[in-house]
């Protein structure tokens, strides 16, 4: 959940990503494909990240059913998670650019960024539980409830935080450039997790829907 | 982090929260589940307040509890459990069998 102020700066971030990707096809188209060792692809990779986790992030602010009380802390946490994540994704853009204009990038320096952003998403996940439980206007299973929702928000951050450390841990274990086997099986395994996690909100919804009729 | 080792290292403390995983609880029921005084208890929700695994509101006279663990708190929680950290054995505090040679 984020506010406006900090979505116009995510934005702002995420224009700079795309400039620099422009500048990049700029580039490319001028000097020719075969000496311009950057792929635009490989370049746009940053901003549509950015894009998605701001995206994301904003909508379940406009979504959200709860008061000012209840918003603050996840304002203060969106924060926290956008501008940092995007920021981050602009410096690792700019080291993936910078050896195209002849300007080598140490890479301790890449693979010093890379842990920084992976302890400040890990720290994220890590704190989710604590922020408090707000239902949203349409989510699949409709509301959880206040028994529910906070479980399902537990074990889903804990599932996450599992997820993410094995990825850092075979990120580390294996070379510096991960291969295409590797990701594909982060994008499956990310994928496995967005599955399970509907499938389960689902259920916890029916089993609140179910508990609550019975209630009445 | 000194407040969350310091929660977590009382059995009672620690049942409590297991209680709270469950759903939020009053602290009338959570007294039912257990045999101290409520004064006591009470010093124990101070604790887990103090260290912000518990949240508490308000309503007229009751006070409804709230679990409020992050990840790592979480899995510290169950850590402790499995270990059975501070558990009394016979009046005594478990040992390692280490440390009792």
């Amino acid at each position: 959940m984020i506010d406006r102020k900090t979505t116009l700066v995510c934005v702002l971030l995420i224009a700079l990503m795309l400039g620099a990707a422009a500048i990049v096809a700029w580039n490319g188209e001028a000097i020719g494909s075969v000496q311009w060792p950057l792929s635009l692809p490989l370049v746009l990779v940053f901003p549509v990240c950015s894009t998605l986790v701001t995206a994301a992030l904003y909508s379940s602010s406009r979504s959200a059913i709860a008061d000012d009380a209840k918003r603050e802390p996840w304002y203060r946490w969106g924060r926290f998670l956008s501008i940092s994540y995007c920021a981050g994704m602009l410096l690792l853009q700019g080291m993936q650019i910078a050896p195209g204009f002849g300007l080598p990038v140490p890479s301790p320096v890449v693979s010093t960024l890379r842990v920084v952003m992976a302890i400040m998403s890990l720290l994220a996940i890590n704190q989710m539980p604590k922020l408090p439980w707000f239902e949203c206007r349409s989510s699949p299973g409709g509301e959880l409830g206040p028994v529910y929702g906070p479980r399902y928000v537990r074990i889903v951050s804990r599932i996450a935080v599992l997820f993410m450390l094995a990825v850092f841990a075979c990120g580390l274990v294996a070379s510096s450039t991960m291969g295409v086997r590797a990701v594909a099986c982060i994008l499956l395994g990310t994928a496995l997790i967005v599955i399970w996690s509907v499938i389960w909100r689902r259920h916890l919804g029916h089993k609140w829907r179910l508990e609550r009729g019975g209630a009445n | 982090m000194n407040l969350v080792f310091k929660a977590l290292s009382d059995p009672t403390r620690r049942r409590i929260l297991q209680l709270l995983r469950e759903r939020p609880m009053t602290a009338g029921e959570l007294a039912g589940h257990f045999d101290c005084a409520k004064p006591t208890l009470s010093a124990h929700f101070a604790v887990l307040r103090e260290a912000d695994l518990v949240e508490s509101e308000k309503a007229g006279t009751t006070i409804t509890y709230s679990l409020k663990v992050s990840v790592l708190e979480d899995a510290l929680l169950s850590f402790a459990e499995t270990v059975g950290v501070g558990v009394r054995a016979g009046g005594k505090l478990k040992m390692s069998p280490r440390r009792i040679k």
